[in-house]
């Protein structure tokens, strides 16, 4: 009976977990441009910076 | 627009994730305020792309739909040897290479970098006729203009002293709108005003059917209100001119010098319903339409029909809402108005500090008229 409630809690955690994971963001949320080169050099990808001006 | 259309579209999604590290940069945070500065942006939108070793690539300066084609234009600014990266790195190792001095000066300018762009253009004069010699393509239709010629008309930026000069020597070039662009500029400033409208005079005896000339005179005078009456006269011109056709920069600026000489039977002749008639199903030139006429307090019952088409047209869009409420403001109809704001503000989860604003202006009318008093 008690392992059957300790599955049961793991199965609980593990479904809420799925619930609240959020997708991954599209933006780069570090703090600094060389993090974010960082990042570009280990994906052998480019920093695309978008300077936008909040409406 | 350009995070509606482009990076918060699904189509996109895979291709900006696999090939980028994404930066939102604005103002309001630290970040965002030194990446501004560190790359003195002068306009948003701009998309600056760096490689890992932080060496800017290139960059993309506004947006304009379709979105697909901004994709190519990302594309393009990431790879080849036509990228600002690859040009200064050609014109590094080369420096004497006229055509790479053209093309990156005419990257520059494409970017609005004009301080990069001078000494590159100073380069193409002095080539003399080596640089008549190449050619590179320009404008819509990408015609072939010598490097010497493009160099003549971008050297206005620093010496606009030369546009007659320019202009007489390049009469038919089509860089001509280069010249007017920089005179109209002038013409708008206060410290040059006099003197360039002027020189918008003195061009206008030689070409008093230019459309474009006519049109930055025009636009000027609208935008600052100088030379009301002598625009005027010209925009009565150019209208009568076979071939005058309406523009959707121009005729607003029309009406605007009519509605300011109090002749509003010319104002909606340029822009009044047969103008935007043909533009019923586009939602940003009915918005455009009916903010025009709501500031200038004319016109409303077509205004309020053209608002109310983009509307349904376009049900999501808070700044259509925001218009109709503007124009319903102006008609007097004080709830109606707060309730579209209110509306517009809800659709932007209740953000938009404009739209508050508005709203609490409108009530504050709302309630002098009811006291009477009608001081603003």
């Amino acid at each position: 009976m008690r392992k059957r409630l300790t599955l049961l809690a793991l199965l609980a955690l593990f479904t809420a977990a799925a619930c609240t994971q959020q997708p991954p963001s599209l933006w780069f949320e570090g703090e600094t441009l060389d993090a974010a080169l960082v990042q570009a050099k280990a994906g052998e990808k480019l920093v695309l910076i978008d300077f936008y001006a909040p409406t | 627009m350009l995070d509606q259309q482009f990076f918060n579209a699904p189509e996109f999604k895979d291709y900006l994730t696999s090939t980028f590290v994404m930066i939102h940069a604005d103002r309001e945070n630290e970040l965002g305020r030194s990446l501004f500065e560190k790359f003195a942006i002068r306009s948003t939108p701009t998309v600056l792309l760096l490689n890992a070793d932080g060496e800017e690539v290139d960059r993309v300066v506004g947006y304009g739909p379709p979105a697909a084609e901004y994709r190519t234009a990302l594309e393009k600014a990431c790879t080849g040897d036509q990228t600002l990266l690859a040009l200064r790195t050609a014109h590094r190792e080369n420096p004497g290479d006229l055509l790479t001095t053209a093309r990156l000066a005419r990257k520059y300018e494409t970017q609005y970098r004009a301080g990069e762009m001078a000494p590159l253009v100073q380069a193409l004069i002095d080539g003399g006729e080596a640089s008549a010699a190449i050619t590179l393509p320009y404008g819509e239709d990408n015609a072939d203009v010598s490097a010497l010629e493009y160099a003549a008309f971008m050297q206005l930026f620093e010496k606009p002293e030369l546009i007659q000069n320019t202009l007489a020597e390049y009469p038919e070039s089509v860089m001509t709108g280069t010249a007017y662009g920089r005179l109209e500029r002038l013409m708008r400033r206060e410290a040059t005003r006099d003197e360039y409208f002027g020189v918008a005079e003195a061009l206008l005896e030689d070409r008093p059917d230019d459309p474009a000339l006519l049109a930055a005179f025009i636009r000027a005078s609208a935008r600052t209100g100088q030379q009301t009456e002598r625009a005027v006269e010209l925009a009565d011109h150019l209208t009568s001119l076979e071939s005058y056709e309406p523009d959707s920069h121009l005729n607003p600026e029309m009406a605007r010098l009519y509605v300011k000489a109090g002749m509003e039977d010319k104002a909606l002749a340029v822009y009044g319903e047969a103008y935007i008639a043909p533009h019923m199903d586009d939602s940003q030139m009915l918005n455009g339409y009916a903010w025009f006429w709501a500031l200038e307090e004319k016109n409303l019952d077509h205004a309020l029909a053209a608002i109310t088409r983009a509307v349904e047209l376009d049900p999501q869009d808070d700044n259509l809402l925001d218009t109709m409420s503007m124009v319903q403001w102006m008609m007097g109809d004080h709830e109606a108005a707060i309730a579209t704001e209110e509306k517009a503000l809800e659709m932007t989860g209740g953000q938009n500090t404009d739209y508050q604003e508005r709203i609490q202006k409108i009530r504050d009318d709302m309630n002098r008229a009811a006291t009477g008093d009608n001081a603003q």
